[in-house]
């Protein structure tokens, strides 16, 4: 695989707005730690563990992971569909497989950067002169937002092949379901990708003290986020062979 | 080989285009019963038609269903009915099909932050060519891009965009080309080159189908023509024949002049011209009963009364209602 079509959509993305708005919406939980430490109140170790992984639980895996991922996912192929440039890949002997994987490759690779650097600026401010303390945070914090990325990551893309409006819809989808509604109903929570990225945070920082109700194990992650993987790519591949294009 | 009639269309027999029966190397292109509708509007209905090696204008007034017909064609879109193939094979859904065809899209977009040389070389690429490097060198100095392929195609002027998605659409050497209003946005200079290319490339044994809405236009590159109005195929075969037909039929002809009232003076009295007015922009529309005769006369007549021509050419109005004489011929 020669990977043109990823290289050009990272080209794409590194030429476009959409690269500050998710560079943005990765540095508010930065600002949100920034304030903390400001308050001159003197946190206990214990606290800037909370902090830390309060942050993470309940502000990046159900919200600033969901949209960012939204906002790059949903523009991978929309935007090519939408100012119709998608054909000068398509009228190629690419397989639309190939397309749509490519596509999504290109999602990750620019959003781990980004995404890993709001959640490292953000821990190093709530870690800032105790960062021996609260190193074992930071991997699996790491680690879980990849889950987040790839899930979310393959869910949006396939909303834009389906609906014009895709952006606006996966908004509300990130905070009524994911951020809202997963949050109190069990039932939800288990469809909810918010509940596997916290799952394997917890799991992999092995903290009593930090835990989410009912966790999933570490296989049940991986399992369910390449399930979700393979089912929204292979419809995705499914739409796109058949849709009508400009 | 394909014959369509209809009760209100009659379609010349046999297929089009064809220099002679296509053999396995020649590549052609087959619409049997082919419709196309989006909701309640019918923008194809029923075209049967087939285009062989050499150059074919697919002619029709704007919203004929032309570019429906080169998408359906190209693969990009599904017949609502009947069946589309280019070397026997339905290009939907079959990607390896695309080595062999090259589509230029009347859509000027392309990806603005790359250069002309990028872009065909993206082409190339997607294209798994051996030699991606001299294949884009090739493509881009058969449009004559040499000079700017390093410019970011974002400052493109329309007619340069339209010379690189020409290279891009070449650069694997296709055997079946098909060109949506290429011409469209170029200079007379731009102009004169593709067409002497596609001229070429008809020569050299490819199919090359071009959409085109101007009449005069299409008279310098093809040998034959189909022509679509209203989503009907109205006519198919060799230009001159239909040519002669359409002639017969009144063209109202706009022409914007430095001087529109002297040079409208100097038109009355031709006898090629029946009648002339000004219209509310101040150019003149002419009403001619023998076309050629027409467009010889008018560059004649304005270097004679020293005044500068900007613009010729057929109203919308009055290509549709040639190409729709056409249809109740």
């Amino acid at each position: 695989m020669s990977m043109t079509i990823t290289v050009l959509t990272v080209r794409q993305f590194l030429r476009s707005r959409s690269i500050f708005v998710v560079l943005g919406i990765s540095l508010l939980a930065a600002i949100l730690a920034g304030i903390v430490q400001a308050v001159p109140d003197e946190n206990s170790i214990r606290d800037l563990r909370s902090i830390f992984s309060g942050l993470y639980l309940n502000l990046f895996s159900g919200t600033l992971l969901p949209l960012a991922t939204l906002v790059l996912a949903t523009a991978a192929l929309g935007d090519e569909i939408e100012d119709r440039t998608l054909q000068y890949l398509t009228l190629k002997p690419v397989s639309r497989l190939q397309i749509v994987f490519e596509k999504l490759l290109a999602v990750v690779a620019v959003l781990i950067p980004l995404t890993w650097f709001g959640i490292v600026v953000t821990w190093a401010i709530t870690a800032f002169g105790n960062v021996d303390e609260l190193r074992d945070l930071l991997w699996p914090a790491l680690a879980s937002s990849l889950v987040a990325i790839i899930g979310f990551g393959s869910l949006f893309m396939l909303l834009s092949l389906f609906v014009q409006r895709a952006l606006l819809i996966g908004v509300f989808y990130v905070f009524v379901w994911e951020s809202t509604l997963s949050q109190f109903l069990p039932g939800i929570r288990a469809i909810s990708i918010r509940h596997y990225t916290q799952s394997l945070f917890t799991r992999l920082l092995d903290d009593p003290r930090i835990s989410v109700d009912g966790p999933s194990g570490e296989s049940t992650v991986v399992i369910t986020i390449i399930a979700l993987l393979v089912i929204c790519t292979a419809l995705a591949t499914w739409r796109l062979q058949r849709m009508s294009l400009e | 080989m394909l014959t369509k009639t209809r009760s209100t269309t009659t379609v010349e027999a046999p297929v089009p285009a064809m220099r002679g029966m296509a053999d396995a190397e020649q590549a052609t292109i087959e619409l049997n019963q082919v419709s196309k509708w989006y909701g309640d509007i019918v923008a194809v209905s029923d075209i049967s038609f087939g285009v062989g090696p050499g150059v074919t204008g697919l002619l029709g007034p704007n919203g004929a269903g032309k570019s429906t017909t080169l998408k359906m064609m190209a693969g990009l879109q599904a017949p609502s009915s009947g069946k589309v193939t280019i070397n026997d094979v339905e290009m939907r859904g079959k990607p390896q099909a695309y080595r062999d065809l090259g589509l230029v899209s009347e859509h000027e977009v392309i990806y603005p932050f790359l250069s002309g040389r990028d872009f065909v070389r993206l082409n190339a690429k997607l294209q798994n060519l051996a030699n991606v490097d001299k294949a884009v060198e090739k493509a881009i100095s058969l449009v004559d891009m040499q000079s700017a392929a390093d410019r970011k195609v974002g400052g493109y002027s329309k007619g340069m965009r339209q010379r690189i998605k020409v290279a891009g659409a070449l650069v694997h050497d296709p055997r079946v080309i098909l060109m949506d209003e290429p011409l469209n946005g170029t200079d007379p200079v731009q102009r004169a080159q593709l067409i002497r290319l596609i001229r070429e490339l008809g020569d050299s044994g490819k199919t090359v189908l071009v959409s085109s809405h101007v009449l005069v236009e299409v008279e310098r590159f093809a040998e034959n023509i189909i022509v679509i109005v209203n989503g009907k195929l109205a006519a198919a075969g060799d230009f001159r024949t239909i040519r002669e037909k359409i002639d017969a039929h009144d063209h109202e002809v706009r022409i914007k002049a430095s001087d529109s009232r002297k040079l409208a003076a100097a038109l009355i009295g031709q006898t090629s011209v029946q009648s002339v007015r000004i219209d509310a922009l101040g150019r003149i529309v002419a009403s001619t009963n023998d076309v050629p005769t027409f467009y010889r006369m008018v560059p004649v007549a304005a270097q004679q009364q020293q005044v500068r021509l900007f613009e010729v050419q057929a109203t919308d109005e009055s290509l549709s209602s040639v190409f729709s004489y056409l249809v109740e011929k």
